[in-house]
């Protein structure tokens, strides 16, 4: 495997593991947008965001098509 | 006939008018070759592709047991699947779908199997994988035509009964799938998943207007059901390791591993897989938030009954076509899920396992196509037979489903990756963490070694160890064969620094 692809999976697995925010697991909290997300919900949606660039990352430089060489 | 029942009979009849017609369609582009059958000639671009590997992906459980589970433990349910799988899954589809596909077009690969047989010439080895895949495949199956018959029943009322129901929909699949092949299930597919898509937004912005915009709702549920906000129904063990499963479960369905090799190109991948987060927020989350938002407006509802929350709702709060849209989006998502599993199934028995003895090589490729077709017809009807037993054992396999495709993935990225790694290894592996992730749950081995976490974890990380182990006491495999087929990824790992040294060193 290549050094970026290490690097890859290692933030997945970072990731993956602080997606479980266990510090806040079974609180409520306030909704903080548009009266509807808590910082709850926009915190699992910035985790959903990393990985939306991990996969914008991984499609500009990670995939080889042997017909563009 | 009520008219209610009338108008949502006259919705999905012309959904399922409009599938058959498009699978069908697909009949006249057959090149009447097995390649073509199993793959649609490898020629799908990227938004095609897509919806046929998204579609296969999603099942009625996103649209009925989502929302019935979002009824009871409030948002997380969302995240439960989003936060791993929808850019996890993805990126393993270019982990695993790069090198597969690549090893597809320069030998003709169509399954796991191939790959795993290609990787270690362990026809063992090969089989073992293919029964692993119809194990948990057609029990799917079963529960698809299961699903199905009763959404008809349920939603006309019971003018169509759950046995014709069900009868219905295996023969549509049926006809499209044998005639039609990989081309006519992916193009079946697309319209499905605009189908379920479309049908889902507009069922959520209905729900939405009805309980007053999410911010009244969120209040409302503040004050009488904080325990969807709190997630405290829902343990972050169950939470963490569910992310696991089911992202690296995916890329090992059957039917969507062998989708992944149907692209025209490298880059037709690529696109389709930058789809994939967006489509799967998407989808969970609309879900998700009408059966969270459904609890204010119809409480009460124990245990399974909330599956039943979305038909509720409409029922008693939308005009009759809306019941109707629901119908054809819950049956796009079923047939999608089914039609690829078929497939599937039929591809892994037919090609891995009835075509692999010796005996098979003097049969011509229209004979195996139709034998191909015989293999799927008689799944057809084994699937709908099963779908009326409705025998209990066979529908607890599919609860193990996705914790044991999770399991493959570890031969699966063993045979891609690592040269040193022996099939004894594999073999080894593969046994160890399917019999694992079956015992934990049937008490075999007691629960507290899962740690509260899923069966499929502790399987996963006995797996890798026992892979670790076995390959390092045994003999290396033979060097000039593995170099043969890692000679296939030479220009993917080519790069002026490497870790783990030259390639062409065994670790």
């Amino acid at each position: 495997m290549k050094p970026k692809e290490w690097l890859l999976y290692a933030i997945c697995a970072f990731l993956v593991i602080i997606r479980v925010d266990f510090w806040n697991w079974g609180e409520i909290k306030e909704p903080i947008f548009l009266g509807w997300l808590s910082s709850n919900e926009l915190y699992q949606l910035l985790i959903w965001f990393i990985g939306l660039i991990l996969v914008l990352w991984v499609a500009n430089s990670f995939w080889y098509d042997p017909d563009q060489d | 006939m009520e008219q209610q029942t009338f108008t949502v009979l006259f919705i999905i009849a012309l959904y399922i008018i409009a599938i058959l017609a498009i699978g069908l369609g697909a009949v006249k582009y057959a090149k009447g070759t097995l390649e073509d059958y199993y793959t649609g000639s490898r020629e799908f671009k990227a938004l095609v592709l897509f919806c046929g590997i998204f579609a296969a992906n999603i099942s009625a459980v996103t649209l009925i047991g989502i929302p019935g589970q979002a009824y009871h433990n409030g948002w997380i349910m969302w995240p439960y699947f989003v936060t791993t799988w929808a850019w996890l899954s993805p990126i393993l589809f270019y982990t695993v779908g790069n090198r597969a596909w690549l090893l597809g077009k320069k030998y003709g690969y169509v399954t796991m199997s191939d790959v795993i047989i290609g990787r270690w010439n362990s026809k063992t080895l090969g089989y073992l994988v293919a029964v692993v895949g119809l194990i948990y495949t057609v029990p799917y199956l079963m529960t698809g035509a299961m699903g199905a018959g009763q959404v008809l029943e349920g939603l006309t009322q019971g003018t169509i009964p759950y046995w014709l129901g069900a009868l219905i929909i295996s023969v549509v699949i049926g006809i499209y799938v044998i005639m039609g092949g990989m081309r006519g299930s992916i193009w079946a597919n697309t319209v499905q998943a605009l189908v379920f898509m479309v049908g889902a937004l507009v069922i959520f912005l209905y729900a939405m207007s009805t309980v007053g915009g999410p911010a009244q709702v969120t209040q409302n549920i503040m004050q009488n059901n904080p325990q969807l906000l709190s997630r405290e129904n829902l343990p972050w063990q169950t939470f963490f390791s569910f992310g696991i499963i089911v992202a690296l479960g995916v890329p090992m369905f059957p039917q969507l591993f062998t989708r992944l090799l149907t692209g025209k190109s490298i880059g037709e991948l690529k696109k389709m897989s930058m789809m994939y987060p967006f489509a799967g927020l998407f989808i969970f989350s609309v879900c998700v938030y009408i059966g969270m938002w459904g609890h204010t407006l119809i409480p009460g509802l124990e245990g399974k009954q909330a599956e039943q929350i979305i038909p509720l709702f409409l029922a008693q709060y939308a005009p009759v076509f809306m019941t109707g849209i629901l119908g054809a989006a819950i049956l796009a998502a079923t047939m999608s899920t089914m039609d690829s599993q078929l497939l599937a199934a039929g591809t892994i028995f037919t090609k891995d396992i009835l075509l692999k003895s010796s005996s098979s090589s003097n049969i011509d490729d229209k004979q195996k196509l139709l034998i191909s077709k015989s293999v799927l017809f008689a799944m057809v009807i084994i699937s709908y037979v099963l779908a009326l037993v409705k025998p209990t054992g066979i529908i607890t396999l599919v609860n193990w489903a996705f914790g044991g495709f999770a399991c493959l993935i570890v031969p699966m990225l063993a045979a891609l990756y690592w040269r040193r790694c022996t099939k004894e290894a594999a073999i080894a592996a593969l046994l160890v963490s399917q019999i694992v992730q079956v015992a934990l749950p049937l008490g075999i081995i007691p629960a507290s070694f899962a740690m509260g976490m899923l069966p499929g974890v502790p399987a996963l990380v006995l797996g890798l160890i026992v892979l670790i182990v076995v390959t390092y006491i045994t003999p290396a495999p033979d060097q000039k064969a593995t170099n043969d087929f890692f000679s296939t990824f030479a220009r993917l790992t080519k790069e002026s620094k490497t870790i783990g040294g030259d390639p062409e060193v065994t670790v």
